[in-house]
Formats: structure tokens, sequence, C-alpha cells
């Protein structure tokens, strides 16, 4: 009994022995070829579609999510043409057997989890609420699929779009007189954009202050017609095509003449929701471009007042 | 011989005193007075003049219009069918009509037709409307009794919405589940003179 113990213990401090030189071996075999970088790439939301598009060849992807090719939500719909498609769902992203998948905090946690149990590496993008949070989920991207250059360079890009827009911005504030325009975005829902998101800091770079904070909206945040009206802003933005949704019943306070004369006697721009849906590096483009318009419209503006209205009287 | 009250004093619809009148009367005067006065941007009209004016004779007038109308319409198509079905919860909804409209009205948008011309949509609602009146009508048979006709009304006014939430479903709408609302709902919100003019002649 003694000598079997004694055999064993001698067994176990061999095996010990053996053991740390191996684990060591290992790990320093692992530091030095580390993990390839992912080439079948799964993205299943879309604003990780949008920053993965600008970040990686379309070679290494396997699939991205169906509203990438949608242009009234994605501003990459037509990088995205030609590539896979897929809803997301756990079956779907099996057959394209990914080496990585992208998805959101907002994908049902659900699925994440049932990704995650079939054997999948899945890294959830932050979504991003201000410039801040765009450049942080550039870089959580540009980790995952190890392009931390290109992603550098993207975010580089992105910073310098942004203070180009800020420096139109500035420029015409000081040329012309009094404070900056008041501008609602008016959506479709009676929605308008409010003192949280993306829009609102678009709006606020390109030299716009959003009016829409201070009318005091109802539930979900719809301003009413009426609102809108009392509240005379300056300029209109629109996030889509006025028609772009057809005759849905929702769409109707778009096509309501009062809306529309007040898009006629207002300057009207548009400020694609595509870009603002998510946070993705073209929404430094689209407030550049929309700066530009503000800045040249204040320059050109006459200092007229609309004509009076009579009632039933102005065209339709 | 003697003569029954009524008969001294003869009345628009029997069994219905003249004190119910003033009081109906009342109370719709009451509220077309504070649908035109009170909004969404509260007592009154508040803003300069051109807003005063569109608020006035864009928005409210023709919601209360509307409301007026609607509600002529519904009560009165309401008491024609308790009439000839000789059953006091009988209305246009029960009997599948409205959700055959809405089933049209639904189409006619995602088909694309409510594009190519105005009246299209209206159009697309009554044609619905017509269909479910046939179906029903072949389904609850020639010699059907009231409570035949209510059945199968039942059956197509289910068919209708289900159909109308699949339709609402596969479209490619992302208002899709507001828009299933307010085809089952109704709402007066953003009707604009136009629709004044579309929905009165028909009444």
């Amino acid at each position: 009994m003694r000598l079997s113990i004694r055999r064993a213990r001698a067994r176990c401090v061999a095996m010990l022995g053996l053991a740390v030189p191996l684990t060591t071996l290992c790990a320093v075999a692992q530091a030095a070829s580390p993990a390839p970088p992912p080439t079948r790439i799964v993205s299943i939301n879309l604003c990780a579609d949008q920053i993965l598009l600008e970040l990686v060849d379309a070679e290494r992807i396997a699939a991205v999510s169906h509203l990438a090719a949608d242009p009234t939500v994605s501003a990459v719909a037509n990088q995205a043409r030609g590539l896979t498609l897929t809803r997301g769902d756990g079956e779907d992203v099996l057959r394209y057997g990914p080496d990585l998948v992208l998805a959101s905090a907002f994908t049902p946690r659900a699925r994440v989890d049932h990704l995650r149990r079939l054997g999948m590496k899945v890294i959830l993008v932050p979504h991003a609420r201000d410039i801040e949070g765009i450049r942080s989920a550039i870089r959580v991207v540009a980790d995952a699929v190890q392009a931390r250059a290109r992603g550098d360079h993207l975010i580089a890009r992105f910073d310098a779009t942004l203070a180009r827009a800020r420096k139109i911005a500035t420029r015409s504030g000081r040329a012309a007189a009094g404070s900056k325009p008041r501008a609602i975005l008016y959506s479709v829902n009676a929605l308008a954009a409010g003192s949280y998101g993306l829009t609102h800091t678009a709006m606020t770079i390109a030299g716009l202050t959003n009016a829409a904070p201070s009318l005091g909206r109802g539930p979900g945040g719809r301003l009413p017609l009426e609102r809108l009206l009392q509240a005379n802003p300056d300029v209109i933005l629109l996030s889509h095509a006025v028609d772009a949704y057809g005759a849905i019943a929702v769409a109707a306070n778009l096509r309501h003449p009062a809306f529309r004369w007040l898009m006629r006697t207002r300057p009207t721009f548009v400020l694609r929701q595509a870009v603002t849906l998510c946070g993705t590096p073209k929404l430094a483009d689209a407030i550049a471009a929309l700066a530009d318009k503000v800045a040249r419209r204040r320059a050109g503006q006459s200092e007229q007042p609309a004509p009076p209205l009579q009632p039933l009287q102005w065209a339709r | 011989m003697r003569h029954h009250r009524s008969a001294a004093k003869p009345t628009l619809t029997p069994g219905v005193s003249r004190k119910t009148w003033v009081i109906l009367a009342a109370t719709l005067l009451t509220g077309i007075t504070l649908s035109l006065m009170v909004g969404a941007s509260g007592f009154g009209l508040p803003g300069d003049a051109t807003a005063r004016v569109l608020i006035f004779y864009e928005i409210r007038l023709p919601r209360t219009a509307l409301a007026v109308l609607i509600g002529a319409a519904l009560a009165t198509s309401g008491a024609a069918l308790q009439g000839y079905l000789r059953n006091p919860l009988a209305e246009p909804g029960l009997i599948g009509i409205t959700g055959g409209a809405a089933l049209g009205a639904v189409l006619a948008i995602q088909l694309g037709l409510a594009s190519t011309f105005a009246l299209a949509l209206p159009f697309g609602g009554l044609t619905g409307a017509a269909v479910a009146v046939v179906v029903v009508m072949t389904l609850a048979g020639t010699r059907a009794g009231a409570l035949t006709l209510i059945l199968a009304g039942i059956a197509v006014s289910t068919v209708a919405a289900a159909l109308t939430a699949l339709v609402l479903n596969l479209s490619a709408n992302p208002f899709a589940a507001v828009e299933m609302v307010f085809w089952m709902m109704g709402s007066l919100a953003n009707r604009s003179t136009t629709h004044v003019w579309l929905a009165g002649p028909p009444i």
C-alpha cells in the first residue's frame, strides 16, 4: 500500500514536472502566432453592417443583414449589392459557417446566446448615440476583424470631415446676422427629432438649432401639426423624400396642405434617416453637406417676410 | 273615444321625446365648438396670424366636418341595419362591411393603386365594402334570417381583419403595425379639406 502511494506520488510529480514546461510552450506558441483574421464574417445588425463594409473587403464577408441593401435605412446600400443577405436567425447564420458574427446590444439576447451555444464567436457592437459613440463602435469592429490600421484611418477621416463642417457653420454664423436658424425635422407618423440621438447632434454641428425639444412633444415624440405651425420654424428638415412611403395613412401629416405650405415658404433640406439611424462614418459627410447648404442659404437670404395668407386661397 | 297623448302631439320619431332631441342637439353643438376651439396647441388659436388661419381652416375645420359627417353616416347605417335585421346589436362592423372596406383600402395602397389617381383609395374602400356585401349575401343564402346574416357577417369580418393584417405584414412598409392600428381604429389626425371633399359626396 505504501509503495503504491509513493509510486502514485512520483507519477504526479512527474506529470506536474512535464505540465509546466508544456503549458509554457503552448502559451509561447500562441503568442507567436495570433489567431488569423476572420475571413467568413457574418453581420446580423444594420449598424454593424455599415461599419463592416467600410473596413473590410467583400471577399471576407459571408453575409450581411437584409436591411443593409435597403437604401431608405442603409447608407451603404450600393456596397451591399451582390452580397448574401441574411435575416439573422440561428439556422441561417449556421449555414454560412462564420468564424465571426457581428451583432449589437439590440439583437435579442436569446438569439445571441443561441449563436454562442452553437459555437460561434459573437461580438456585440455598441450602439452609437453621439460622435464619441461612433468612434468607439468603429474601434470595436476594427478590433474584431483585425483591421486596426484601416479603422484608425476611417476615424481620422471622420474627424476631419466633422471639423470642416464645424468650420463652415462657425464662419456662416459670424457672417450672417441673427441667431442660428431654428429647425425641426418632421417625419412619418408625426415624429420630430428630439434632443437625444444623432439627428440632434447633426443639426447642431451643421449650424441649426433644434426647436423640437422646447415644444413639449406628445407620447412617442410625436409633434402634432398644429404645434409645428405654432412654432413657426425657420428651416424644415425631412428624413426622406416626401413621397418615399407612398400613400400610407401614417404619412398623412407630410401630405397635409399646411405642411406643404411650410415646405414651400421655408428652406427645406433632407437629412437622410439612412445616415442618422446608425452611427456610421457617412454621417460626417451628410453633416458637412447640410452645413454647406445652410451656410449658402443664410448668405443668400433676403429679409423679405412670407406674404400673409387668406383662408383657402393658397395654391395646393 | 279617447285620444292618446301621442296623437295630440305628433313627434318626428315616435318613442324619442323632445327633451332627448334637445339634449342631443346641445351635445352636438358643444362638441363642434370644442373641436373648433381646442386643439393640440391648446385652447384658442395661439401663434401669429398666418398660423391661426392655417390651424383653423386647414386642421380644425376639416376635422370637425369629418367627425360630424362620419358620425352621421355611422349612426344612419347602424339604424338602418338595426331596422332591417331587427336586432339592436347590428352595425356595419358586425356585418363585415367595414372589415371589407379596410381590406380594400389597404390593398389599394399596397398594390400601388393609391398613387395613380387621387380617388383610388376611396374607390378601393368602396369596392372592398361591395365585395364584402356580396360575400355575406352569398354565405347567408337567399332566404336567410337575421341571425344567419349576422353569423355570415362575423365570419367575413374576421377573415377581412386577418387578411388586412397579413397584407400589412408582408408589405415592405416599416410602419405596418401603426398602419394596421389606423385601419382598425380610425383616426381624424392630419385630415384636410381634401378629405372632406372626398368623403362628403358619398356620405
